[in-house]
This record gives C-alpha cells, sequence and structure tokens, in this order.
C-alpha cells in the first residue's frame, strides 16, 4: 500500500495556512513525492475568499479590520469563508495519480468521499452534494476548492465545527439570491449543533482528525506516515505569507500570479 | 465613464456577477467574479478581455467559446452563456440610461 504524508499542523493565522498550501503544492511539484494530507486550524480567526471573488463585494472591511480579522484571496475558487472554529484539510495529489481524476467534479466527489465517511462514522447523515459541497440533511457542513497547478492537484476544504453566526454575518456580504434558498443561518450546519458540545473539546478535534485521515486511508488505499514540512517549505510558507498573502496587490488585484518556487531540487 | 453590473445566477451554476466599465459606447475594462471555478483560473482574465472593446454582442458566446477553447480553460459552476448574459444585461441597464 501506498504511504502518504500527514501533517498536522497547530493552529495558524489566515496568510500562513494559505502559503503552507502553496508551499506544498509547490514542494510536490518540484519533486517526485507522495501525496500529502494536511490537517489543520486557524488562530485568529480570518476571513478568505474565493480567487474569483471581490473583497468589495464580499466583505465588511470594516467590521473585520475592527474585530482584526485578516481577510485573504485564496488560489482557489468558490466562496468566502469565515474561518473560526473548524478543521480544516488540504490534499495534495499529483494530477497523474490514481486518486486525482481528470474530471474536476468527479475529482470533488472522490475527494470529499472520505469527508463524507469520516461524518458518518460520528453518526451523521451526511452525502456529497455537487459540485463541492458536503451536507447533513439539507445544511452545509463541508465545503471545498480545488485548483490544478503544474501537475499537481491541492482540494483543501473545511469541516464546521461550530458557527458564529452573528460575527459571519457581521464580516461577510450574503448575496441576496443565495437567500432565496431559505434564512442563512439555516443552510448551513455545524458539528456542535449536531451533536452537542462534545463537538468543542480538544479531545473531540483531535478524534476528527484521526477520523479524516483514517477515512481517507481506507477511501484512497493508502497508509500515512505522520510527518512535518521540509525546511525548504517551512522557508517558503514564510516567503510566500510575505510575498503574496499578506499584500493587496494579490488579495484585491488578479495581474499577479501565485509566486512559483525555484528550481527543482 | 460608467460601471454597470449584472448579477446572474443559472440553475445548477454558482453566483456570477459580471462588472463592466462603460465609456463611449464601448467597454473599457470587464471583471467576472463569483464563488464558481475556472481552470486555470488565470483564464479569466482572457474571459474579461473578451468582454472589452465594442463588441458585437450577437457573437459573443461564440468569442468566449474560441477563448475557452484556445486557452484550454474548464469552467465549473460557471459557463459562457451566463457570462454573456450578465454582459448583456450590464449594457442594457447602460443603454437605457444612456437613451433616455
Amino acid at each position: 500500500m501506498e504511504t502518504w504524508r500527514l501533517i498536522l499542523d497547530p493552529p495558524g493565522r489566515g496568510a500562513r495556512n494559505m502559503a503552507v498550501d502553496l508551499a506544498v503544492l509547490h514542494s510536490l511539484v518540484r519533486t517526485v513525492c507522495s501525496p500529502t494530507l494536511r490537517l489543520y486550524s486557524w488562530n485568529p480567526p480570518a476571513v478568505t475568499i474565493g480567487y474569483f471573488q471581490r473583497i468589495e463585494e464580499e466583505v465588511r472591511e470594516e467590521e473585520c479590520r475592527r474585530e482584526g480579522v485578516a481577510v485573504i484571496r485564496r488560489v482557489t475558487g468558490g466562496g468566502a469563508v469565515l474561518h473560526e472554529h473548524e478543521l480544516t484539510y488540504s490534499v495534495f495529489i499529483p494530477l497523474a495519480h490514481r486518486a486525482a481524476p481528470r474530471s474536476i467534479r468527479e475529482s470533488y466527489e472522490l475527494l470529499c468521499g472520505p469527508i463524507v465517511d469520516a461524518l458518518r462514522g460520528l453518526g451523521l447523515d451526511a452525502r456529497f452534494s455537487p459540485i463541492n459541497d458536503v451536507l447533513v440533511g439539507e445544511a452545509k457542513l463541508s465545503g471545498s476548492a480545488q485548483t490544478r497547478r503544474d501537475g499537481v492537484l491541492l482540494q483543501h476544504g473545511t469541516l464546521l465545527i461550530d458557527v458564529n453566526a452573528g460575527r459571519m454575518f457581521r464580516l461577510l456580504n450574503v448575496a441576496k439570491q443565495k437567500s432565496a434558498k431559505g434564512e442563512p443561518q439555516d443552510r448551513v450546519s455545524s458539528l456542535r449543533r449536531l451533536l452537542g458540545e462534545r463537538a468543542l473539546s480538544a479531545d473531540f478535534a483531535a478524534g476528527l482528525a484521526g477520523r479524516i485521515a483514517r477515512a481517507f486511508s481506507e477511501r484512497l488505499d493508502c497508509d500515512f506516515e505522520e510527518g512535518r514540512l521540509s525546511a525548504r517549505e517551512e522557508e517558503e510558507a514564510l516567503r510566500i505569507e510575505r510575498e503574496l498573502f499578506n499584500l493587496d496587490a494579490w488579495n484585491r488585484d488578479r495581474s499577479i500570479r501565485p509566486v512559483f518556487a525555484g528550481p527543482a531540487d | 465613464m460608467t460601471t454597470r453590473s449584472a448579477v446572474v445566477k443559472a440553475p445548477g451554476e454558482k453566483l456570477l456577477r459580471v462588472s463592466l466599465d462603460l465609456g463611449g459606447g464601448v467597454v473599457r475594462a470587464a471583471r467576472i467574479s463569483g464563488d464558481f471555478f475556472i481552470h486555470p483560473e488565470e483564464g479569466v482574465l482572457l474571459l474579461e478581455k473578451a468582454l472589452c472593446g465594442a463588441p458585437e454582442w450577437d457573437e459573443l458566446v461564440l468569442r468566449l467559446q474560441s477563448v475557452v477553447d484556445a486557452g484550454g480553460l474548464e469552467l465549473v459552476g460557471v459557463s459562457i452563456e451566463s457570462i454573456a448574459r450578465g454582459a448583456l444585461e450590464a449594457v442594457s441597464e447602460y443603454d437605457a440610461e444612456t437613451s433616455s
């Protein structure tokens, strides 16, 4: 069975979390190495918007500034997210690998599968909902976004542990067209709402990370070896944070490309 | 210069906003935004560029299709028809204002 790398990261600031994702993606582009699963969380809370979104359309910037919440544009499409009480996963797979279907829609279904499995293991009636969501009942518990760059697939997604609805609607603009489906707060759920207060404990979070890793292992037929970021990934993450995700030129303007790593090792 | 926007939410697609900077009857700049996916992502710049100038609106879908074909773009949760529709709505709003 193939061995993948598992990275369990401590809670990180927004720009750092996004920079590590891009650094690991670059690492797989540079070297022939096995796929990687990274599990992480956010501290302090941060807002990310999709690659194709615009801060002025999606975010109440004044409120974010007042509450010290950074706003970062992702390298992936999809919607705006307030990352607060959640477990986030990123999976990195070479496009030539069997676990990276050529069809983008199919690959969402395949890679959201372990999230569905992990939730079902908790007794929840979870299901994949195309294009990129996982629902319990009719409410969204997990959303994912994918990019493919230089022969490597990166999919990252959230799993909501708790939702601070007041803060979410204070910091994000919720488009009227979306609200037609019902009250916004009823369209998003959380593990706390579904499982009770135990979802907030540190033990639960650690157990959830283990469940997700096991679900990936079973669904994608791989073993995990827990690893850490290489020195080069660490160094590059710091550079990407500084030279990309902390810059208005990236967060507000599509004219700069994500910085790319140096030559192959 | 005036900016006009239109929001399109087609069934099965994500939310799309097309914003056009209009001046002298010409589209000076276009912005396509929303929570959809375009692969590779930078392809959105080519689609925005295709909306600029004094376009023949009837040919807009064909023009966008040629950009998609030439760039090998893959659109997920958005379509060239919706982008064209958004652009047409933004322009017709502008036309209605300038002719009144």
